[in-house]
């Protein structure tokens, strides 16, 4: 066992992020950036068509006011139109 | 990291854009959010921004985004530009109480939906004037280590061109500060000047030489005076008060070239904004480094025997998180006479305009 769960710190809470997101390119880096730039790695990335509109769920761990920081940050995204974050 | 600038159309913040673009501030994957006001002209024209804006740096630009309402302001660091700005017309004279009335509601508005809806961590700058008023409004909702008034690191950018002109040098040759608050009530601090490349002796030599026999305490007598002359110069021509100006000391064009340029109608957006993009750069730069700016003390500094409070421009240490610290050494005593006269002042012109 190593990371901060080793040292005694507590695990982080678990988030889990549904976007609904323009089908063109550069849609899935937009949003993984948005990441990228805070530090925050996925637990599971999935993207595709569903039910004909283009969607992206991401799982992470990260802080409560970190993962408002992200949902708020994606918003913000043009490519972005909807955005459901929920504790996991 | 995202930036917000908001009033992002208004001269100061069109050029505070261009400039974090240009400069490469932003990286492309960052963001960077044009808050304008629904309904309002600045709203139509942020939009019109974003799409200028990504005409001329589509190569290299980051994601621009346009707000119209406070509470859809998202950035880790945010650019306070908004309000009413001085003087609107030209040749019209500086009222700081008529702008501060002016500006305490959009101050407030701002940094209320700031402190309700922000992740807690924002770091705020304030360009908007009156910047003590802007600071002291923000420092009290958000924390005072997250709010810093850009107009002491303006001043002092001021400060060092006007030192280094005198001496045939380029600015980055030339360190030192200003202290108190932006505009005339400034306080050049020569104690704090030194030039790169000058060995202490020479430096000494070369700033008496500059600086004369005046005091700090003198310095607003001196400003009051060169004013008038300036105005009567006006008359005659704006190149005729130009040269006026240069034949003044370091310290007096560094007070007074910025209001002549206001008056001339050209305003200062292209040095705020370098000064602007500068702070923003440090902040986001993940280093701590050591500029000037207005912030709310609690203390840190010890003016007339007594802990300093209240918002005022001294020299600080800004990271990521903020400014940590004062760096301010023990002032010679004419400095920190005119320094613990004008944070008296401004105190109660701040307290003044919030009651």
């Amino acid at each position: 066992m190593s990371g901060p769960e080793a040292a005694g710190v507590p695990a982080e809470p678990r988030w889990r992020v549904r976007l609904l997101a323009e089908h063109r390119a550069g849609s899935v880096a937009a949003v993984t950036g948005v990441f990228a730039n805070r530090g925050v790695s996925f637990d599971r990335l999935a993207a595709g068509v569903v039910d004909g509109e283009p969607r992206i769920d991401i799982e992470f761990a990260a802080s409560a006011r970190l993962a408002r920081v992200l949902g708020r940050t994606l918003e913000r995204l043009a490519v972005v139109r909807v955005v459901e974050l929920e504790q996991r | 990291m995202d930036v917000a600038v908001i009033g992002a159309t208004g001269d100061i913040g069109r050029a505070v854009c261009g400039m974090l673009i240009e400069r490469r501030v932003l990286p492309a994957t960052s963001r960077l959010q044009l808050v304008g006001r629904a309904g309002g002209a600045s709203g139509r024209a942020a939009h019109g921004l974003r799409a200028d804006l990504i005409d001329a740096h589509d190569e290299f630009a980051p994601l621009i985004d346009v707000a119209l309402t406070p509470g859809d302001v998202v950035a880790d660091v945010i650019v306070m530009a908004a309000g009413r700005t001085v003087p609107t017309r030209v040749g019209e004279r500086i009222d700081r109480d008529e702008l501060a009335m002016a500006n305490l509601a959009v101050f407030q508005e701002y940094a209320d939906a700031i402190a309700e809806r922000g992740s807690g961590h924002e770091i705020v700058v304030i360009v908007a004037n009156p910047v003590e008023l802007g600071v002291a409004v923000f420092a009290e909702r958000l924390g005072r280590h997250r709010v810093i008034g850009m107009g002491g690191w303006l001043d002092t950018m001021r400060f060092r061109r006007e030192v280094a002109r005198s001496l045939g040098l380029r600015r980055q040759r030339v360190t030192g500060f200003v202290a108190g608050p932006h505009g005339d009530g400034m306080v050049p601090l020569w104690s704090t000047v030194r030039i790169v490349g000058f060995d202490p002796d020479e430096s000494a030599r070369a700033i008496a030489g500059l600086r004369g026999a005046w005091s700090a305490e003198g310095l607003p007598a001196r400003v009051a005076e060169a004013k008038a002359e300036l105005e009567a110069a006006e008359q005659i021509g704006i190149d005729a008060a130009y040269r006026v100006v240069a034949g003044w000391p370091p310290d007096l064009r560094a007070v007074l070239k910025s209001y002549l340029t206001h008056q001339s109608g050209a305003k200062t957006a292209h040095g705020t904004a370098a000064a602007v993009t500068d702070l923003v750069d440090t902040v986001l730069d993940g280093r701590d480094i050591v500029v000037a700016g207005q912030v709310a003390l609690a203390g840190e500094v010890r003016l007339g025997g007594a802990p300093a409070t209240g918002v005022l421009g001294v020299p600080i240490v800004v990271g990521p998180e903020g400014w940590t610290r004062v760096l301010l050494d023990e002032l010679p005593p004419d400095e920190a006479a005119a320094l613990g006269r004008v944070a008296d002042r401004t105190s109660a012109l701040v307290a003044g305009w919030m009651s």
